[in-house]
């Protein structure tokens, strides 16, 4: 398969701007009026419940794609194994790569999927079919898992964006090259980029406190006469949407990961996974229902074994403190914590000590929600060239994520006159990994 | 010896697994050929049959580091294993076995052939007595242990001096340390940072902000045979938008009188990362080699020889000769008499190694 070339851009318009931030989370307070707008009529069945349960979302995005046989599926002394031994995890009989021995430590709180293959989503550079679950369809934008789970599972109650996306640089968010889905740019994340909180948040300066507040208050007063009088959703939509800025305005020392306690910016460190990681604890302690932490140059077309070693540093410490202080929080029974790709790399290896795309036999792994820890799904033959075992589709992994988290993924959204699944109907929930 | 103009390709055999790694028996004229199938094989220098006369096996990982030693004459090896292992010449079973303790990068034999020093990824170089695999020295504690961006870093590279006084020492973020063999005492830190790539260090988001991209590294080492040059051999400046070794090879140049930077050179039209160094025996040539960087318009890999004394009409450094191998090449070995240079590496994968032997010049 050719290398994909990928494009970087710095262009100011994919920085966060105060009209951004704030326009995305106005719109993400008026589904109701939106949807209609779109024509698209949902069912509310079980919502509500699942939003009383409080389930969140961290999901660990590697961009490019990381090689299952440096991580999840190693292969030690096959010729396609590559240089890397497999070591002992703290779940019994489960070997995972030598390269991340924290998380080996860890094992016992995830579950891995050995047997995923999305080939039959054809050239899928941009990872879409493993985000919607389903293959593209040209009459239909469909939403991703993480747009329809902070639909779902988004709280009015808090004062926070329900879906937030935290990336160093927008090299591999195809996504934002892509147009809304059905559910609109209601549910589309509201973007941090670079680790850093969202810019021009502050009060204006010449805006004393009392002010403000006076304002607020005045605002409050007309608004809630004008809800009162009208009882429109749009004009509650208004009012909460102002409550929520209100409140994301007094928290935004939330977004600077750099106010985090001392001790945690230390364990952490100064990684961007690791800092972004530390930022999605605290993002879902406050109540934001879905983050996605996106890292990136996996892609490693040449010298993939000098590529995963400093790469899969970032993973092991970052996602094994996020499972360990999830659980010593209590936290990880109610926050589903994903790792996934746009695919995995191809057990054969290049002169240029590279792997390319691959697509056919690759690995994800699962943690919290009841996902019972140490559980491997699938396997691959010695070389990894195929699935062997239980086949694992996309559409079958958003299946399992949404029993994970309590949401029905037979629960259909109406697009026109056409009820759309929230995950494909041709895939299952993998039983073994539920609760 | 060398003549640029001469330089053409001989011989070139395919090997059952990619080459990482080369070492030559000066005597026995036996090309040892370190091997992705965790194997070492031995050819005949001279005549390059199809056939290896000897493999070698002990290690459990790829084979990324070997040295000839010649007190007594044994070839050491070492890999991805953490073994270090000794060899006696043209015997299949080792003569002794060692732990190195972390992932070994690369191996260097002292000038007097009695001592292998071993890159490690735990930033530590180890000397180790080829005669008996005792380890002698640990030199440590001068490169950065962090990149940049917080991760660790490896040793790529080592390299002894001419009169073996010296010991040089290459990391992933461009930081080269020459000490004192004997003590450890550091004599110089180089910055080799033009070998390293990261973007957006200095980042307008911020001072604590930068991106994962990361490649690069010391990752060849030679000193000129006065000892007063230190010659550093990596991957320029990358184009960060890529998803490849995507810069051109570069070799930084030092002064060992200053310790500063004298000049670099790119390698025009050469992807990829030059995997190793040597001067050849005669003259001032800078031979490297390496390659990866994908389909340039000089091949898969490139062999440059470098007059780094000679200087253009400008009076800057005149540029290297440049020959394109089909192989990435991962390392060389000249022959007994200087007269190739037997190149290793892997043409389409790990399962198409080949040696080719390049003739250098004339007589």
């Amino acid at each position: 398969m050719k290398p994909e070339r990928y494009r970087f851009c710095s262009s100011p318009e994919h920085g966060v701007s105060r009209r951004e931030f704030l326009g995305g989370l106005a719109a993400s307070m008026f589904w109701g009026v939106g949807l209609a707008t779109d024509n698209v009529v949902m069912s509310e069945a079980q919502a509500a419940e699942v939003k009383k349960q409080g389930k969140r979302v961290i999901i660990l995005y590697l961009g490019g794609g990381a090689s299952q046989l440096e991580t999840w599926d190693p292969k030690p002394g096959r010729p396609t194994g590559g240089p890397f031994g497999a070591i002992d995890t703290s779940a019994p009989g489960v070997r995972i790569s030598e390269l991340l021995p924290k998380l080996a430590k860890q094992m016992h709180h995830m579950a891995i999927v050995r047997s995923v293959n999305n080939a039959a989503m054809g050239a899928d550079h941009d990872g879409t079919g493993m985000s919607i679950g389903r293959k593209k369809d040209p009459f239909v934008n469909y939403p991703s898992f993480a747009e329809i789970a902070a639909k779902e599972l988004g709280r009015q109650d808090v004062k926070l964006p329900d879906h937030v996306e935290l990336q160093m640089t927008d090299v591999f968010r195809y996504e934002s090259k892509v147009p809304p889905s059905f559910l609109g740019a209601a549910v589309q994340p509201v973007m941090l980029t670079g680790g850093k909180r969202p810019e021009n948040l502050d009060r204006l300066a010449e805006l004393s406190g009392l002010d403000h507040s006076d304002r607020e208050a005045l605002r409050s007063l007309v608004g809630k006469r004008f809800e009162r009088e009208r009882r429109l959703p749009a004009a509650q939509g208004y009012n909460q949407t102002f409550q929520r800025l209100r409140g994301l305005m007094s928290s935004d020392e939330l977004f600077d990961v750099d106010k985090s306690p001392p001790k945690d910016l230390e364990r952490y460190g100064s990684g961007s996974l690791a800092r972004h990681c530390l930022l999605a604890r605290r993002l879902v302690e406050a109540g934001v229902s879905v983050v996605k932490v996106r890292h990136t140059w996996w892609d490693t077309h040449a010298d993939n074994f000098e590529g995963h070693r400093v790469l899969t540093q970032d993973l092991d410490h970052a996602l094994s403190l996020l499972l360990a202080d999830l659980h010593d929080r209590g936290m990880l029974k109610d926050t589903l914590v994903l790792t996934t790709s746009e695919f995995g790399r191809t057990p054969a290896i290049s002169s240029e000590l590279g792997r390319d795309h691959w697509a056919n036999a690759w690995s994800v792994t699962l943690a919290g929600c009841g996902v019972p820890g140490g559980a491997v799904v699938g396997a691959t033959n010695e070389d990894g060239t195929a699935v062997t075992e239980r086949m694992v589709t996309p559409a079958d992994l958003h299946h399992t994520y949404y029993r994970a988290l309590g949401i029905d993924p037979r629960k259909t959204y109406t697009v026109g006159s056409r009820p759309v699944y929230l995950a494909d109907e041709t895939g299952e929930p993998i039983h073994e990994l539920l609760p | 010896m060398i003549d640029p103009a001469r330089c053409k390709l001989g011989k070139r055999v395919a090997g059952p697994a990619g080459f990482w790694a080369a070492a030559l028996d000066p005597e026995a004229q036996r090309l040892y050929c370190g091997a992705t199938d965790f194997s070492i094989y031995a050819y005949d220098a001279r005549t390059l049959p199809e056939q290896p006369s000897l493999t070698l096996k002990g290690h459990r990982s790829y084979v990324t580091a070997l040295a000839f030693a010649r007190q007594p004459k044994l070839l050491v090896s070492a890999g991805f294993d953490r073994q270090v292992i000794g060899w006696r010449a043209g015997e299949a079973t080792p003569a002794w076995t060692a732990a190195a303790g972390a992932l070994v990068n690369q191996a260097a034999v002292s000038p007097d052939g009695a001592w292998v020093a071993t890159a490690q990824d735990d930033l530590t170089v180890r000397i180790w007595e080829a005669a008996t695999g005792k380890a002698v020295r640990r030199l440590e504690g001068e490169h950065a242990p962090r990149t940049r961006i917080g991760r660790n870093s490896t040793l790529h590279s080592a390299a002894f001096s001419p009169d073996g006084r010296w010991i040089a020492s290459g990391d992933r973020i461009g930081g080269v340390c020459v000490r004192e063999t004997e003590s450890g005492k550091l004599v110089h830190k180089l910055d080799a940072n033009a070998l390293y790539s990261q973007a957006y260090f200095d980042n307008p988001l911020g001072p604590n902000i930068s991106s994962e991209y990361e490649w690069g590294g010391v990752r060849s080492l030679a000193f000129s045979p006065d000892g007063k040059l230190l010659f550093a051999g990596g991957m320029g400046p990358a184009d960060q938008n890529s998803a490849g070794l995507d810069g051109l090879m570069k070799i930084e140049t030092f002064s060992l009188e200053t310790g500063k930077p004298v000049f670099g050179v790119l390698l025009e039209k050469s992807k990829g990362v030059l995997y190793s160094m040597a001067v050849h025996p005669v003259g001032r040539w800078l031979v490297a080699a390496g390659g990866g960087g994908g389909a340039g318009a000089g091949g898969s890999g490139t062999l440059s020889l470098w007059d780094y004394a000679a200087r253009g009409a400008d009076g800057k450094p005149a540029p290297p000769a440049l020959f394109p191998s089909a192989m990435v090449v991962r390392d060389f070995a000249f022959s007994a008499d200087g007269a190739q240079a037997l190149l290793v590496g892997m043409e389409k994968g790990l399962t198409a190694g080949r040696v080719e032997a390049w003739t250098l010049g004339g007589p």
